[in-house]
């Protein structure tokens, strides 16, 4: 009996502990293959030219258009932390809504973001407004 | 190489001949650009200089920015050093006029002299890739219409190829910083 206590336990420290270290871990591989070319392993992007994700403004405060922002990309200015940005982002048509919600609670919440968690069910809803637009930029 | 002493020797890279007993290494051909800032950029202005050269393009959806990071870093770390030179060529020359080259290096906050960003004739900024072993060409199946490595060359004095990176790897760029300061010590 106290054979199996140990190993429960040794197995329980296991699950916490694997599990701790890979909230993220799905957003994580759909952002080093969609987005960090450009927004960088770090999210603070380049220079003046693309924005960063860690400590961002645009980010904390554009939660309710990430969705679609992520999807068609965007061929207009923004100011993130009072600087201004104008390359243009390029959209993402491959990724789907589960994407989509796995990427933003992984930029949400890495490099000290603490910007909180996406329900599906919210890009759902956000998806809805751009799911016919053609692309923003090519 | 723990038995190595003294400073490390670059090797020199490419193909070689042998004329009259003397050896002959590849090097940069002449070539003529515009920076960014409308001057013409020749072969004379990286005379006596070492430099590191890359491919990019301004509206580049994959690689280029994380390259240009990392050409960042080397910038920064060579700023003062007048011995080091940045050489940038922009393989779409069609967009990047030299207007919009000098917006991007207005954007990245950079002094001309030592980091040019570079246009021309297509066929010559293509043709001096090969001569650099990097890859850049036109291809309407990548991202953004061409394909291209993502590699920093360094060039010696003589204009011979001496080192290599991947340019989108910051630990492959940390061993080309001790390349680069290898090559200035054997200067």
């Amino acid at each position: 009996m106290h054979y199996y206590l140990k190993i429960s336990f040794f197995l329980l420290l296991l699950s916490i502990f694997s599990c701790k270290t890979d909230t993220y871990h799905q957003g994580k591989i759909l952002y080093e293959n969609f987005c960090q070319n450009c927004h960088m392993e770090d999210g603070t992007g380049l220079k003046n030219i693309i924005p960063p994700l860690a400590n961002s403004d645009y980010l904390k405060n554009n939660q309710k258009s990430l969705v679609c922002l992520i999807r068609h990309g965007i061929n207009d200015s923004m100011i993130v932390n009072g600087k201004l940005y104008k390359q243009a982002m390029p959209a993402n048509l491959k990724l789907k809504e589960g994407d989509i919600t796995n990427i933003i609670n992984y930029i949400n919440n890495s490099w000290g973001n603490n910007y909180g968690i996406i329900q599906y069910s919210e890009v759902i809803r956000q998806y809805e407004n751009c799911r016919n637009l053609p692309n923003l930029a090519k | 190489m723990a038995c190595q002493s003294g400073p490390r020797v670059l090797p020199i890279l490419g193909e070689r001949d042998f004329v009259n007993g003397d050896t002959v290494y590849h090097t940069i051909p002449d070539f003529e650009f515009i920076d960014q800032d409308s001057n013409k950029v020749t072969k004379a202005d990286f005379k006596g200089k070492i430099y590191i050269a890359d491919f990019f393009f301004t509206h580049c959806p994959t690689i280029c920015p994380k390259v240009t990071k990392q050409m960042m870093r080397l910038y920064d770390k060579y700023k003062s050093d007048d011995r080091v030179l940045l050489l940038a060529h922009s393989i779409d020359v069609r967009n990047d006029t030299v207007g919009r080259l000098k917006e991007y290096a207005d954007k990245l906050e950079i002094k001309t002299p030592k980091w040019r960003l570079v246009t021309g004739k297509k066929e010559d900024i293509l043709g001096i890739a090969n001569q650099y072993f990097s890859i850049a060409k036109e291809d309407s199946e990548s991202p953004g219409g061409f394909d291209h490595s993502g590699k920093l060359i360094l060039t010696d004095k003589q204009f011979r190829i001496r080192a290599f990176c991947d340019g989108t790897d910051p630990v492959s760029v940390d061993n080309f910083m001790k390349d680069i300061d290898a090559l200035l010590l054997e200067n």
